[in-house]
């Protein structure tokens, strides 16, 4: 039995000896893994960007930024709208504006899916088929309180004196440059005052004139877009 | 020739030694090349910009509440990673859940929800019905930290990064679409055009470089947000202390590292 005790030893160390060595390798190889991902990670994170992020529009558009940043599309991100401009930056080619209402109806279309709080309208019944941007500037979307880009400070004219009966009409704004963002809301009670083109037509007793572009609108529509107070 | 007999059983012994040595002789080797070959990639680094995967862990985190089915992820999506425009192939994509007041679990992502949604009455699966509630779920890969995608992958083509995210490399992929069945979520597909597989890689070239998702970006109502796990104040780390959250099938132990707030009960 001598004999069986030697070869029992003997395969005993050759396991054993076999065993380190599959260790050694085992270890080996899994560790050798991340050689080629690395190369590969590298290559990945090394593509290039075709959307720039909206802060990089700052740089050159700093009074549109600075409007849209107070407005209520400030989530909403420059490239949503103009497209990615990672290009833009380099070649300065110029951007797409769509201000046709299909583009805002992609996020502002009543769908019962919606969360209740989101700003959500019947396109048709609302917009009637127009551009949404002829009412809402989108940088600065709403017409209750628009944002002005860098108004320019101006003395107000004096409050014009009214007969006791008709109550005082507080004085027009001061004009701000550029163009306000939006119809500009009625500042005063339209109590015993239908006929907005009574004044407004030929801008009497301190009404602002009716602007050129309103030209054959009547007393029935201007009350769509310039809201009551 | 010599008289000296050599037996069967010493060459045997001999052969065995020889070649346990050589095993433990040569078992540094491996670690030997990992360490040089790290120097090398030290060396090529320098161009690159100075980002260490190490340093972060990326998280994901979507919004269910805020969802409102726009799509501008989709494509933003699609246009940032030259994924093909066909409906089929997509990286992230937008499903809408209707529950009727049976308790039916209805969904539909038409074209991924690129083009947005389109009215309820406007299809016929939900004409008649009666809604009790609606939502959208936005979903992407998951970056799973126990992912049956890289397990399956025949030729380690598949791997997870350092920082968290799982990449496909391009070059050692061969195709064979078996990480496209093993996906639960339907993460992956296969490119027409390079014929090889790929999927939502949480915009790997834009995070590395400090900036976010394309998806994340385009969102206009932050129903998506992306940041660093390892930073408390990050908004991902921030949302996960605000809310409770869970994430796509659970059961599935793969260990998704998107989290949302919500999901509908039927979800897929």
């Amino acid at each position: 039995m001598e004999y069986g005790r030697k070869r029992s030893i003997a395969v005993g160390r050759v396991a054993a000896l076999g065993l380190v060595f599959l260790v050694g390798l085992t270890a080996g190889l899994v560790s050798c893994a991340p050689a080629y991902q690395a190369e590969s990670a590298k290559r990945i994170a090394g593509l290039g960007v075709e959307f720039a992020e909206s802060s990089r529009c700052q740089d050159c558009h700093l009074d549109r930024y600075d409007q849209w940043q107070q407005s209520k599309h400030q989530a909403v991100s420059c490239e949503d709208c103009h497209g990615p401009a990672q290009a833009h930056v380099k070649t300065r080619a110029k951007l797409a504006v769509d201000t046709s209402p299909e583009l805002c109806a992609i996020c502002h279309a009543k769908l019962v899916s919606r969360p209740g709080t989101f700003p959500q309208i019947d396109v048709q019944e609302h917009g009637k088929g127009l551009s949404c941007a002829a009412c809402h500037d989108p940088h600065s979307p709403g017409i209750a309180a628009p944002v002005q880009p860098a108004p320019v400070p101006t003395t107000p004219p004096p409050a014009p004196t009214q007969p006791a009966p008709v109550p005082t009409i507080p004085p027009p704004s001061p004009p701000v440059a550029p163009a306000p963002a939006g119809p500009p809301p009625v500042p005063h009670s339209l109590e015993g005052r239908g006929d907005c083109l009574m004044c407004h037509k030929g801008g009497i007793a301190g009404a602002s004139r009716v602007p050129q572009d309103h030209a054959g609108r009547t007393n029935e529509t201007c009350a769509a877009c310039h809201r009551g107070p | 020739m010599n008289d000296k007999k050599v037996s069967r059983r010493h060459i045997l012994k001999l052969g065995a030694k020889g070649i346990i040595g050589i095993a433990i002789v040569s078992s540094p080797l491996p670690f030997l090349l990992r360490y040089l070959d790290k120097e090398s990639a030290k060396a090529n680094e320098l161009g690159s910009a100075l980002y260490d995967p190490a340093e972060h862990y990326w998280g994901f985190a979507v919004d269910t509440r805020k969802c409102i089915g726009c799509g501008r992820c989709v494509l933003a999506c699609k246009l940032e990673n030259h994924v093909p425009m066909e409906p089929e192939y997509f990286r992230t994509w937008v499903e809408r859940y209707v529950i009727s007041e049976d308790g039916d679990v209805l969904m539909d992502s038409p074209n991924a929800g690129i083009d947005g949604f389109q009215p309820l009455h406007q299809d016929a699966k939900y004409r008649d019905l009666e809604i009790r509630n609606s939502l959208f779920v936005p979903k992407l890969c998951n970056q799973c930290e126990n992912p049956p995608c890289v397990r399956v992958c025949p030729v380690s083509a598949t791997y997870t990064t350092k920082d968290g995210v799982i990449l496909v490399d391009e070059e050692r992929c061969i195709g064979c679409k078996y990480c496209l069945v093993a996906c639960p979520y339907g993460a992956r597909y296969l490119h027409p055009e390079t014929k090889v597989a790929d999927k939502c890689t949480w915009c790997y070239h834009r995070i590395s470089k400090g900036l976010q998702p394309a998806c994340v970006d385009a969102c206009p109502v932050g129903a998506r947000i992306f940041g660093d796990l390892r930073d408390r104040e990050s908004p991902v780390r921030k949302l996960l202390r605000e809310e409770l959250v869970q994430v796509l099938k659970p059961e599935q132990g793969t260990k998704p590292k998107v989290y949302y707030t919500e999901l509908p009960e039927g979800v897929k």
